[in-house]
C-alpha cells in the first residue's frame, strides 16, 4: 500500500514542479509549489518522519506560500507577462537540466546503497539532537533569523522618508 | 572564543543603530579593533569548539583578515546608516564561523548569514543599479547555496554523518570502481560548483562586474576581499579535511581552474572603460593566482596563497578607497583624466595601488606574487607559473591605464574629491601596508609560515 | 520505497528548479523554483537519513536548519522584489540590464 501511496505523491510533486517552472501566470505557479510541498509533506510521513512533516506543512505550506501569494497580488502580477525567451538561453537552460537530473540519477542507481533501515524520528529524537551537539547550530539560525529580519526592514525603510 | 566575541560584538551593535551614524561608525570599528587584537593574541590555540568548529592557527590568520578587510571597509563606507554598519559585522561573524567550521550544518549556516549579510548591503541603495546588482547576486548565491546543499545531501547519502573527519577517515570510499565514485564525483562537483561562485571562477564569475559596477564601493571592496578570504578558508578546511585523500582528484582540477579563470579577468578586464568594473574582473584574475596554490596543495603554497590575500586585501580596498573618494557616480575612465592636477593626493595612492595591483616590485603585490609562484614552481608546475607570469602581464596593461590617464590627460571634469578623515585613514593604511610589506615582507612571511605548520 | 528513488525523485525536482531559474525572467517565479530546489535537497537528506537509522537524526535537524534558511530566503527575496518593484516598476530580470554588459 505504501508504495503506491508513495508513487503517488511523487507524481504529483512532479506535476507540481512543472506548473511553477512552465505557467506563464505567476498565480498558478505558487499553487503548483503548494502541491509540491503538500505533497512532499506526505512523503516524509511515509518515511517515517511526522514532525518534518507536519513541520513542512506548517511552515512551507502555510508561511511561505501566502507570502508569495502576497507579493504577486500586491504587485498585481496576474496578468502572465510574455515570460519565456525560446532563445539561446532557453535551450540551454533545458539541456543543463536534463544532463544535471541523467547524472545524478544513474550516479546514484549505480552506487551500492546499503540496506533501508527505518528509523521513526519523533521530534524528541530531533529536539535532544538539537540541544545537545547541535547546539551551535541552532544559535547560528537565531542569529540568521535576526539578519534576515535587520534586512527586510532596512529595506522598507528607505521609503518611509519619502512619506513623511 | 573569537566567534563569542563576534557574537557579542554584533548583538552590542544591534542596539546602537538608532544612534547617529558616526557613533555607529566608530563602535564597529571599535568592535572589529578588539576582536583583532583577541583573535592575534589567541593565535597559537587550537583546539575544538561547539563540536562543530575546528580553530586552527590557520583560521585564526583567515580570521585576522577578515576583520582587517572588514575594518578597512568600515572606513570607507562611514557616512552610511546604522543598519549598513551592522550588517558588515554579521558578515564578519559569518565569515569567522564560515572559516573556521567542518560540519556541513554550521557552515552552511554561516554561509547563509554571511549571504544575507551582503545582500543586504547591496540592497540597501535606490538607484537602479544597485538595486540591479542587489537581485542579480540574490538570485546567483541562493542558487549556488541550493547547490551546495545538495552536494551536501548527496555526499550524506554516502557517509551518513555531516561531521567532515568521519567522511576522511572513513575508508568504505576507495575511488576504485566508477560504481561507487561517480555519486562521490558529482556531490563534489557540486559543492565546487557553489564555491566556484563565491570564488567567482570561470564558468561563475559573470556577476562579478555588474554587482561590483552596481554596489557602493565600499560593499564591492567587501565582497572582492573578505568573501574571497573566507571562501578560501573554507576550501582549506574542506579539501584538506573532507577530501585529504584524493589529492589527484582536486588538485589538477584547481590548477586548471585557476589557469583559465586568470587568464578570463584579464582578458575581459582589457577592453573596460568603467574602473569599478576593472577592479571587479582583476578580483576574478587574482582569485585565479590563488586557485592554483590551492591546487598544488603543499604547506608552503597554502601559507604563500594567505600570505597573497592579506596583501591582495590591503591593494583592493585601499583602490577602492580612492574611487569612493573620487566620486560614487563617477567611475568611468574619462572621469580620472588627468586627476593629477585636480586631486594630486588620490592620483599619488591610485598610482600606487594600481602597480601594486600590477605586481610591479617595489611594491607588496610583487611580494605576494612572487612567493607564491616560488611555492608553486616548488612543486614543479613550471607550465602554470609561465601561464602566470604571461597573466601578470597582460594585467600591468589594463592597471596601468588609469594611471596614464590620471596622469597624461586634460582634465575633463574639475571636481574636489571628497576626504573625510576616515577615508584618509583608509588610504594611510592601505599604502603603509603596500610599501612596508613591498619592502619587508619576511615579518608577514614568517607569520604565515608559522601559521601553517600542522 | 528504497532511499534511492526517493533521492533520485529529489534529483529531478532539482533539475526541474534549475530549469525554472535559468529559463523564466519574472524574478517572482525565480524565487518559486529556488524554493522548489532548496526543498528538493531536504527530501534528499530525508532519503538518505534513513538508510542510517540512529545516527539519521543528524540529517533531520539539517533539514529543520533548510527550512529556516528556506524561510529566511524568501523574506529578503521578497523585499527585493518589492524593492525592485518601487524602484525600477518591474519584476522582470532582464529588462533591468542597465548595467552595461
Amino acid at each position: 500500500m505504501t508504495e503506491v501511496l508513495m508513487w503517488f505523491f511523487a507524481l504529483l510533486a512532479i506535476i507540481g514542479a512543472f506548473t511553477v517552472v512552465l505557467n506563464p501566470n505567476p498565480f498558478y505557479g505558487a499553487m503548483g509549489l503548494l502541491l509540491n510541498f503538500l505533497s512532499i509533506a506526505g512523503m516524509y510521513m511515509l518515511l517515517q518522519s511526522p514532525v518534518l512533516s507536519l513541520l513542512q506543512v506548517i511552515v512551507y505550506a502555510g508561511g511561505i506560500i501566502v507570502f508569495f501569494l502576497f507579493v504577486i497580488l500586491l504587485l498585481h502580477l496576474r496578468r502572465p507577462l510574455a515570460d519565456r525567451d525560446s532563445s539561446l538561453k532557453g535551450v540551454i537552460a533545458v539541456a543543463l537540466a536534463v544532463v544535471f537530473a541523467v547524472v545524478g540519477v544513474s550516479a546514484l542507481f549505480i552506487y551500492p546503497m546499503n540496506g533501508f533501515y527505518m528509523a521513526y524520528v519523533t521530534a524528541k529524537d530531533i529536539g535532544q539532537y538539537m540541544l545537545t551537539d547541535g547546539l551551535f547550530a541552532f544559535e547560528l539560525s537565531s542569529f540568521l533569523l535576526l539578519v534576515g529580519v535587520v534586512t527586510a526592514i532596512a529595506i522598507v525603510k528607505l521609503y518611509r522618508e519619502e512619506e513623511k | 572564543l573569537t566567534v563569542s566575541v563576534g557574537i557579542v560584538l554584533v548583538l552590542l551593535l544591534d542596539v546602537v543603530i538608532r544612534k547617529e551614524k558616526w557613533i555607529v561608525g566608530l563602535l564597529s570599528l571599535f568592535f572589529l579593533i578588539a576582536a583583532g587584537v583577541l583573535a592575534y593574541l589567541r593565535v597559537n590555540v587550537s583546539g575544538e569548539a561547539f563540536g562543530m568548529l575546528l580553530v586552527t592557527p590557520l583560521s585564526r590568520a583567515f580570521d585576522l583578515i577578515i576583520l582587517l578587510g572588514a575594518a578597512m571597509t568600515t572606513l570607507i563606507a562611514w557616512e552610511k546608516k546604522g543598519e549598513h554598519h551592522f550588517l558588515v559585522l554579521a558578515a564578519v561573524l559569518g565569515a569567522m564561523v564560515l572559516v573556521k567550521s567542518v560540519h556541513f550544518i554550521s557552515f552552511l549556516l554561516a554561509l547563509e548569514v554571511f549571504s544575507f549579510a551582503i545582500i543586504g548591503q547591496i540592497a540597501l541603495t535606490k538607484d537602479r543599479l544597485g538595486v540591479e546588482a542587489a537581485m542579480k547576486f540574490f538570485v546567483l548565491s541562493v542558487l549556488a547555496s541550493t547547490f551546495i546543499v545538495m552536494g551536501a545531501a548527496l555526499l550524506y547519502s554516502i557517509y551518513g554523518s555531516f561531521y567532515f573527519p568521519v567522511a576522511y577517515l572513513s575508508d568504505v570510499f576507495e575511488l576504485k570502481s566508477l560504481s561507487n565514485s561517480l555519486l562521490f564525483i558529482f556531490a563534489f562537483v557540486l559543492i565546487l560548483a557553489g564555491m566556484g561562485f563565491k570564488l567567482s571562477a570561470v564558468p561563475f564569475h559573470f556577476w562579478t562586474p555588474e554587482v561590483f559596477r552596481g554596489a557602493h564601493s565600499s560593499v564591492a571592496g567587501f565582497i572582492a576581499t573578505v568573501s574571497k578570504a573566507s571562501a578560501f578558508g573554507f576550501l582549506v578546511n574542506l579539501l584538506f579535511i573532507a577530501f585529504g585523500r584524493q589529492i589527484a582528484l582536486w588538485g589538477d582540477l584547481l590548477m586548471w581552474l585557476g589557469a583559465v579563470t586568470m587568464i578570463v579577468g584579464n582578458l575581459a578586464a582589457l577592453g573596460e572603460r568603467d574602473i569599478k568594473r576593472m577592479l571587479g574582473y582583476s578580483t576574478i584574475a587574482h582569485a585565479g593566482y590563488i586557485l592554483l596554490a590551492f591546487g598544488v596543495g603543499t604547506n608552503v603554497s597554502i601559507g604563500a596563497a594567505v600570505f597573497y590575500l592579506a596583501i591582495y586585501t590591503l591593494m583592493t580596498l585601499g583602490a577602492f578607497a580612492v574611487v569612493h573618494s573620487v566620486g560614487e557616480d563617477r567611475s568611468d575612465l574619462n572621469y580620472y583624466r588627468g586627476l593629477l592636477k585636480t586631486n594630486p593626493f588620490q592620483t599619488a595612492l591610485l598610482v600606487v595601488f594600481l602597480v601594486s595591483l600590477a605586481g610591479i616590485p617595489p611594491t607588496a603585490g610583487f611580494a605576494g606574487k612572487f612567493y607564491l609562484f616560488s611555492s608553486i614552481l616548488q612543486a614543479g608546475e613550471v607550465g602554470f607559473v609561465v601561464w602566470a607570469l604571461i597573466n601578470g602581464v597582460i594585467s600591468a596593461y589594463y592597471y596601468m591605464r588609469p594611471v596614464f590617464y590620471a596622469l597624461g590627460f586634460e582634465p575633463e571634469h574639475v571636481f574636489e574629491a571628497r576626504l573625510r578623515p576616515a577615508l584618509f585613514l583608509v588610504m594611510v593604511i592601505g599604502l603603509v601596508g603596500v610599501l612596508y610589506f613591498g619592502l619587508a615582507p619576511s615579518g608577514l612571511l614568517e607569520f604565515t609560515k608559522s601559521v601553517v605548520s600542522p | 520505497m528504497t532511499p534511492v528513488f526517493v533521492i533520485s525523485l529529489a534529483l529531478i525536482m532539482f533539475a526541474i528548479g534549475l530549469f525554472g531559474v535559468l529559463f523564466r525572467k519574472n524574478f517572482i517565479v525565480i524565487l518559486m523554483s529556488l524554493e522548489l530546489m532548496l526543498n528538493s535537497s531536504n527530501l534528499a537528506i530525508v532519503g538518505a537519513s534513513q538508510m542510517f537509522g540512529e545516527q539519521g537524526v543528524q540529517g533531520h535537524f539539517l533539514v529543520l536548519m533548510i527550512l529556516i534558511i528556506a524561510a529566511v530566503e524568501v523574506a529578503i527575496g521578497l523585499a527585493i522584489a518589492v524593492h525592485m518593484a518601487r524602484t525600477a516598476d518591474t519584476v522582470e530580470v532582464d529588462s533591468l540590464s542597465e548595467l552595461p554588459k
